[in-house]
């Protein structure tokens, strides 16, 4: 999947079972990527703040962050709706 | 004696509708956790062990709760967990049923040749739920693998006597009530996770599983589900600190805080306490051979803070036998490795092979030093080996070597702790292929649950040695540590 840098730059930082040269799997669940629940909780509050965005409680408890895939759709969805 | 199912039961029957366990936006009441753990049950013979794999915590906690209710062993485990890790815990265990999710499903589709059978919980039907099968106090509730320094985990079994005297002594100090709303953050696979639904719901009380991204928003969480009981690792003070998400007093609804699985010092009862002021908070102590927790001390902002700024362990469970043993033997030993016996202690583990000297005529040696105060409480110092506890999770350095050792370019290797943002992690260093250092996250991810693979690995020429010739921690712990 493509994204932008700064979604790469930030993933890279909390991805650690993904080596420099290997690509993040958009599909792959986090705590497979290296990122437990308590990377989750600084990735996503990272993710608000590089982005400018605020986050619903309700989209924190679904599926809608399961994978790096959703993160990234449905923070775009949050950019749109919050411009 | 199946005491604790029965009074589950109970609860069952004459309050149906009342809700039991809440993930996500799902909601089971009495009747329908019960119906589906009896109609899973149904499946199962007595005295079988079951496995469960589950990520889903509605299918993990049915999945638990059915295996008992069969009279049969459970096994939880966890589908994020390496498929070869899995199917080692799952043969030492002698498990041929499996009750799965989809996850779990997956997870077992890749260990190649396992004739195992995969089950998933059944659905409530319209009759009422049989009851569960009587049980002897000597049978096995579940089976819960711990990190092992041979190079693999090992299984320790705990008996329904065990679970018993557990909950009875919990519920003496605790006294949950059927308006209780209590919080599951554990991992099944971590022995702490069986005291959420096995306090609630013998009292007719509601269990909450915190979402996988429910720390995030705790605050909104815990008044949304009007959460009473927290019970976590002292860890998740630290972190929630860290990022400035345990505002005073946004925890309102909490009356009763239970803290478990590593030191928790005065700084974070402070902590918690400005967050929760409405709340207890104890301080619980115990490994797994122990079952779930064998001693509670109720933390009194108000008294002066021990000399080493951890909060005490308090006075282990009535019922229990303990010893201090000291190396050198003093009329009256007031500090030493505490050995504890009584009806919490395991028979064994799984594989008598893992016993290696720690138990001590029926005492069960828990490797940790700990002082007596004059009022008969604990005080923990620290551990007499290579153990340590990463987010109260317990790792045998040991075994982490042995999977370092294990991976292709890798000639030699050890691993440290540091203290690094508040928290404990692992650092390694070995001696290979200088190249590996980027891979070596994912080599060992495939060999190891996360939480046991180091933060960094650091390319040696040599490790230093003491003088027997074994790696010399404290000084490779200054070379690696940032």
């Amino acid at each position: 999947m493509s994204w932008s840098p700064a979604f790469e730059d930030l993933l890279r930082r909390h991805c650690r079972f993904v080596a420099a040269d290997e690509p993040i799997e958009a599909e792959e669940v986090w705590p497979a990527l290296g990122v437990d629940s308590f990377a989750t909780l600084i990735l996503i509050l990272e993710l608000e703040e590089t982005f400018g965005v605020s986050i619903p409680d309700s989209l924190l408890t679904g599926t809608e962050f399961s994978t790096p895939g959703l993160m990234w759709s449905t923070l775009n969805g949050l950019l749109a709706e919050q411009a | 004696m199946s005491g604790v199912l029965d009074r589950i039961h109970r609860v069952a029957r004459e309050s149906p509708s009342r809700p039991a366990l809440v993930v996500g936006d799902a909601t089971l009441s009495y009747a329908g956790l019960t119906g589906s753990a009896a109609g899973t049950a149904a499946s199962l013979g007595p005295g079988q062990r079951i496995g469960v794999l589950a990520q889903d915590s509605a299918a993990a906690h049915v999945g638990v709760l059915a295996a008992m209710w069969a009279g049969a062993v459970a096994v939880p485990l966890n589908p994020a967990f390496p498929p070869e890790r899995t199917a080692g815990m799952l043969r030492a265990a002698g498990v041929d049923t499996v009750i799965v999710d989809e996850a779990g499903e997956r997870l077992l589709s890749r260990v190649p040749g396992s004739p195992l059978t995969c089950l998933r919980v059944a659905e409530p039907d319209a009759e009422p739920p049989r009851a569960p099968a009587a049980v002897a106090a000597g049978d096995l509730a579940y089976i819960m693998f711990t990190s092992g320094s041979t190079g693999r985990p090992k299984g320790v079994p705990i008996t329904h006597r065990n679970l018993a005297h557990f909950l009875t002594s919990a519920q003496g100090h605790h006294r949950i009530e059927a308006a209780d709303v209590l919080v599951q953050t554990f991992d099944p696979t971590f022995d702490l996770f069986m005291f959420g639904p096995f306090m609630a719901w013998p009292a007719g009380a509601e269990l909450v599983v915190l979402p996988p991204r429910g720390l995030v928003r705790l605050a909104a969480f815990a008044e949304r589900h009007r959460v009473t009981t927290w019970f976590s690792v002292p860890s998740t003070i630290r972190l929630l600190g860290r990022v400035g998400a345990l505002r005073p007093g946004s925890l309102p609804t909490l009356t009763r805080s239970l803290f478990c699985g590593e030191a928790l010092t005065q700084e974070d009862a402070l902590a918690w306490h400005a967050a929760a002021p409405g709340s207890t908070v104890d301080n619980l102590y115990g490994p797994t051979e122990l079952t779930i927790a064998c001693t509670a001390h109720r933390w009194d902002p108000a008294a002066a803070p021990e000399p080493n700024g951890v909060v005490p362990i308090g006075a282990l469970h009535p019922g229990l036998d303990h010893m201090l043993v000291d190396e050198t033997p003093a009329e009256v030993a007031h500090e030493g490795e505490l050995c504890v016996a009584g009806p919490q202690t395991t028979p064994g583990y799984l594989d008598a092979a893992d016993d290696d000297g720690r138990f001590l005529r029926g005492f069960y040696r828990t490797g940790d030093r700990v002082r007596r105060a004059p009022d008969g409480g604990l005080l923990y110092l620290g551990r007499t080996d290579h153990q340590v506890k990463v987010r109260g999770y317990r790792v045998e350095l040991l075994e982490v070597e042995h999977a370092l050792r294990q991976v292709a370019g890798v000639a030699d290797g050890a691993v440290v702790t540091a203290e690094e943002e508040g928290e404990t992690v692992l650092v390694a260093a070995y001696r290979g292929d200088a190249a590996l250092a980027d891979r070596l996250p994912a080599l060992m991810a495939a060999r190891l649950p996360g939480y046991m693979v180091p933060r960094r690995f650091h390319p040696v020429d040599e490790l230093p040695l003491n003088v027997n010739g074994k790696v010399d921690r404290p000084v490779l712990a200054e070379v690696v540590v940032r």
